[in-house]
């Protein structure tokens, strides 16, 4: 063991980039007889990534355990949601970023002000302008429960698929418990404006709204989607996925477009967003 | 740009990073729990139950098979990284700070906190496919000498090396199986808090509560420096864009009397080369403890005091920026 002073002993390993794009370890040693030998090892570092992909889809199968053994596919609003838009602010001058922070210190305090908290997330907006309002309406309907997520004291949110204790909310028939599975998946009914539209179509008579979510969630978070049916169920053959980033969205169309799916081979395109027609 | 909130902890975050092919982001914090969630979506995949005390340190191997923890409760623990099983637990005299596996996991690191009478202890032990195989007794054990102040956070660098930052702000380099010490310097003026390797293993970040992080060589060289005018906690470096990240913040100074309902912690950006600041994302409500980028430099996360983790995926105008306009 060394004592004292930080003057090493050997030369310290070095690492050298090779203009082919290897690189060479070098890296020495005291052999049995206490002479110095340097050992030189040529690697090439990189992800393989075909590799990396078919790793990628296999991990998606996996089941969910531990603490989220319960949940059932996609976020689970007690554990994931989307945050209200905020800049990455950027400039080719640091005195501007700390300059850039008193008009969204302004904002946020003249909303502390009016005390506004938002039914769902407990956020200082309206209820109806939640950035998470889809999702948790969207549970809310296929489980039947109520309150919002993640907050300490739910302010008297309502359950829109009512279950028997009662929140004292009248819940239209046609979305009480019963009706089935949701008519779409997140999101139904609010202005989508600032999340990214697509369209995929040719999908097969048989798809249902989980299969829909399913597709499109490795692209990135899926704020809504709405699958497009006919009184029984059966699928019309299109759809609309909206993204949370153009990022996502492009990713979707780059890997579905074209994609075969179901002996059917599927088209997917920027779209603008509709609002779902009453069932 | 829309960040992802993660809300899995209790208490403040210790630890974030991503697996080596990016589609899966590991959580520890001081609630003793360990996560794991989708880096693309946010949502919770699983959790890694068993340890009683905050889990300082988390890795997961390269083919994200198995993962690993070491926590205060004197334990490191090898789990299975599918199902959550824990498949072994080495037992330590002390609170466990560091753990990492070697690029070909058959080999980890534990270094153990200078705490109930114990030296700050570094542990070499072997890692077999069937974990009966595992032998009860490490390979190495090592004691960084005192005078280094205890390890905080220690490292695999090339050819089993290892780098420890220290509470005195020093940086080491040791010899994994021999347990020399290799060299030792004098880096920072504060304890170090982190240190990440870039992507080809050639030179490395560490962030300090001095108020910089800096980029060092292998040789322990200082080739870029980082100023801030506030504790850094932790920083990474950016395998794409030339830039580093650093997260940071201290309470006391950062208290105004407009309680924001947007955190005012900020997460960081320096450009490496440059060495200036070009960009800042807030949004903790407390210091940010831990960041991690994704290996294909198209999000980062962030992991704060407050128990929350935010996950952001970059807005193409993160990807056009350019400090400079000879940037690529």
């Amino acid at each position: 063991m060394t004592t004292g002073d930080s003057a090493p002993q050997l030369p310290l390993p070095s690492v050298h980039a090779n203009k082919n794009g290897t690189y060479t370890h070098t890296l020495y040693k005291l052999d049995d007889q206490g002479r110095k030998v340097q050992v030189k090892r040529i690697l090439r570092i990189g992800r393989d990534m075909e590799a990396s992909k078919r790793a990628i889809e296999e991990r998606k199968k996996w089941a969910k355990f531990g603490a989220a053994k319960h949940h059932g596919p996609g976020p689970d609003t007690e554990t994931t949601r989307v945050d209200t838009e905020l800049p990455l602010r950027l400039s080719t001058n640091p005195q501007q970023l700390d300059a850039m922070e008193p008009a969204a210190e302004e904002a946020s305090r003249k909303l502390k002000d009016t005390a506004i908290k938002c039914r769902y997330c407990g956020g200082p907006h309206w209820s109806k302008e939640c950035p998470s309002k889809d999702i948790i309406q969207s549970l809310q309907e296929a489980t039947g429960l109520g309150g919002p997520g993640g907050d300490d004291a739910p302010s008297g949110a309502p359950g829109l698929g009512a279950g028997p204790s009662g929140s004292g909310r009248y819940v239209p028939p046609s979305l009480r418990d019963g009706t089935g599975a949701p008519r779409s998946g997140y999101g139904n009914g609010r202005r989508m404006d600032d999340t990214y539209a697509v369209r995929i179509a040719i999908l097969p008579e048989d798809t249902t709204d989980a299969d829909l979510i399913e597709l499109a969630r490795p692209f990135g978070h899926v704020v809504r989607s709405y699958l497009a049916k006919y009184d029984d169920g059966t699928c019309k053959g299109f759809a609309f996925v909206n993204f949370a980033t153009m990022d996502m969205a492009e990713r979707a169309i780059a890997k579905l477009h074209g994609y075969g799916y179901a002996n059917l081979i599927l088209t997917c395109e920027h779209s603008k967003p509709r609002e779902p027609k009453p069932m | 740009m829309r960040p992802i909130v993660c809300q899995g902890h209790t208490r403040p975050l210790t630890r974030v990073r991503y697996n080596r092919d990016g589609d899966l982001m590991f959580s520890a914090g001081k609630d003793a729990k360990f996560n794991v969630w989708s880096s693309a979506t946010g949502e919770l995949i699983g959790s890694y139950d068993g340890h009683t005390g905050v889990v300082w340190d988390i890795d997961v191997d390269a083919n994200t098979t198995r993962t690993m923890s070491g926590s205060a409760d004197s334990s490191a623990r090898l789990w299975d990284a599918r199902s959550g099983k824990c498949l072994y637990t080495w037992t330590t005299a002390s609170p466990v700070r560091s753990v990492a596996f070697t690029p070909e996991a058959d080999l980890a690191l534990i270094v153990t906190d200078k705490k109930m009478g114990q030296p700050c202890t570094a542990i070499i032990v072997e890692i077999k496919d069937n974990v009966a195989d595992i032998p009860e007794a490490p390979l190495n054990i090592f004691l960084p000498e005192p005078e280094l102040t205890p390890a905080t956070i220690a490292r695999w660098g090339p050819e089993h090396t290892i780098y420890m930052g220290h509470e005195n702000g020093t940086v080491s380099c040791w010899d994994a199986m021999s347990g020399e010490r290799i060299a030792s310097k004098k880096i920072h003026s504060g304890v170090v808090t982190d240190l990440q390797f870039s992507e080809d293993g050639t030179y490395f970040i560490t962030s300090s509560k001095d108020m910089s992080a800096k980029i060092l060589d292998l040789k322990l060289h200082v080739i870029k420096n980082f100023q801030t005018e506030r504790p850094v906690n932790s920083a990474c470096i950016c395998p794409v864009k030339e830039h580093v990240i650093l997260g940071g913040g201290q309470d006391a100074s950062q208290v105004t009397t407009t309680t924001a309902k947007v955190g005012k912690f900020e997460s960081r950006f320096y450009h490496k080369i440059l060495q200036q600041e070009f960009g800042r994302v807030r949004g903790h409500f407390g210091p940010i403890n831990t960041v991690a980028v994704h290996p294909d430099g198209t999000s980062f996360t962030s992991g704060g005091e407050e128990g929350l983790i935010r996950l952001h995926h970059f807005d193409p105008d993160y990807f056009r920026f350019k400090l400079d306009p000879r940037d690529p």
